[in-house]
């Protein structure tokens, strides 16, 4: 018994090596992140998002949850929107519309956005430069129109991104400021798949 | 001490107040004086006057539900609208990640920009033969509710119900605004080109210190459109570059003929 079990934790130490040693070093202003993130298994951040467009500044706060390979959750606590997304589908519930709605996996694909940089950096989305004061600028090297161009991340002491800013497809000039990233271990996709409270319509996104 | 026979006159007692106090907590049934028409008409320009004297511009938070006869349920849409004083209105639609798409109406043109296609569309009215001259004003007048019915309508004003109907002519197009005791709008109808439209008054969101439209609904043809604003704020003068819809020079442009096969697959016309 013990054997087997002991057996089992020395393969998955072997094969967690073995994975560790095939990641690509990706790159140098996630991969303080990336590394404690699959570590722990589990990050989560408070953040404040502002949106500069034409003549109007609008922010918001929030938190975020990530959870290798694939699991993404944002709350915002004020509006009590939140978003679930998981390589399953997803789940946006919008207490503003009193409807919650589901997502595809062509959907999360497209909606995962920035975060598949700190989950998947292996993916090579971005090339990166190197710029003073400890920031870093990510030019789109994929040919994917969802997601920005250029990313300019900035690190905290800790080697953790402290702010990431970026253009949108649309135009507009989107900062997020992150605050302490709080590691601990997985929980599970359970944390990742909303319900809708009762009253709220479930409908598909279109 | 107090006896039985006395318990019970109490009890009694306190059960007829009790009564009474229920009795007067009940609804009554209380007919309102009736408003004159001249009184209701000027309940609704000193309304709209403190409408209008908010500023030239505003911005709020929308959810839009848009239903189309016989066709499945499609889900709320939140956007930020910015409407300007006489006819602009922009619409920035949100997404899980971003802009989903930003729809602008200005005089007789329309403007859509979808970013995650990188996907334009331009149309005008006179340019491409669509009934869709004035777009931007109708916008504007059905959220700030910004109907001006001319003096000589309200001396023909009639009475529908409780309500009081004033219609009249503007720019060829037929209009009829239906007011409620408040002075605001319920109802208002029109027909452009020969194509009937309405806006209902649902809502009214007293919080800023004036009545201000919360809840709208537009129905033309088939289409049915639910509108509900919230968190609106006022300036004074219009910013017009928050107007503006940018097509980036590299996007694709959606063409007449796409639009109109989308809206086939919609079955709204």
């Amino acid at each position: 018994m013990w054997r087997g079990f002991g057996g089992r934790v020395l393969l998955a130490s072997v094969a967690t090596l073995l994975l560790t040693a095939a990641t690509p070093a990706g790159l140098v202003s996630t991969r303080g992140l990336v590394q404690r993130l699959g570590r722990a298994g589990r990050v989560t951040v408070a953040f404040r998002a502002v949106t500069r467009s034409e003549g109007g500044v609008r922010a918001r706060r929030g938190t975020l949850a990530l959870e290798p390979p694939d699991r993404v959750r944002i709350d915002f606590p004020a509006l009590g929107e939140r978003i679930a997304l998981r390589s399953d589908g997803g789940e946006w519930l919008q207490p503003a519309a009193r409807q919650m709605l589901t997502l595809t996996t062509q959907h999360v694909a497209s909606t995962m956005g920035l975060w598949r940089l700190f989950l998947n950096p292996e993916e090579g989305l971005y090339a990166e430069r190197r710029l003073p004061a400890n920031r870093f600028r990510l030019g789109l090297a994929a040919t994917e129109t969802t997601l920005p161009e250029s990313v300019t991340v900035t690190l905290a002491g800790t080697g953790l991104p402290s702010r990431i800013e970026f253009v949108s497809p649309a135009g507009d000039l989107e900062t997020y400021e992150f605050g302490a990233w709080r590691f601990g271990p997985a929980r599970g996709a359970a944390g990742f798949r909303l319900a809708a409270p009762r009253g709220y319509e479930v409908l598909p996104m279109p | 001490m107090i006896g039985l026979g006395s318990s019970r006159r109490w009890a009694a007692a306190g059960c007829a107040a009790i009564l009474a106090v229920l009795s007067s907590c009940a609804p009554h049934r209380v007919s309102l004086p009736e408003v004159s028409p001249a009184s209701l008409a000027e309940r609704y320009r000193l309304a709209l006057a403190e409408r209008l004297e908010r500023g030239g511009a505003m911005e709020s938070e929308v959810v839009l539900w848009a239903e189309v006869a016989g066709q499945r349920r499609w889900p709320g849409i939140q956007a930020d609208v910015y409407a300007a004083a006489p006819d602009a209105v922009r619409l920035k639609v949100g997404s899980t990640f971003g802009t989903a798409a930003i729809l602008g109406a200005r005089g007789d043109s329309l403007r859509a920009y979808l970013p995650a296609e990188r996907l334009g569309l331009r149309l005008d009215a006179s340019r491409d033969s669509l009934p869709i001259a004035g777009v931007g004003a109708l916008a504007y007048r059905a959220l700030s509710a910004a109907w001006r019915p001319p003096a000589e309508a309200w001396q023909r004003a009639s009475r529908v119900d409780s309500l009081l109907e004033v219609d009249w002519m503007e720019e060829g197009d037929s209009l009829a605004l239906r007011v409620g005791r408040a002075g605001l709008p319920v109802q208002v109808s029109g027909v452009h080109q020969e194509v009937r439209w309405r806006a209902d008054y649902r809502g009214w969101d007293r919080s800023s210190g004036i009545a201000w439209p919360s809840w709208v609904e537009f129905t033309q043809g088939s289409l049915h459109l639910k509108c509900k604003v919230t968190r609106s704020r006022w300036q004074a003068r219009a910013d017009t570059l928050r107007l503006a819809v940018r097509i980036p020079a590299g996007a694709d442009a959606l063409t007449l003929d796409d639009l109109r096969a989308a809206l086939r697959r919609l079955g709204s016309f």
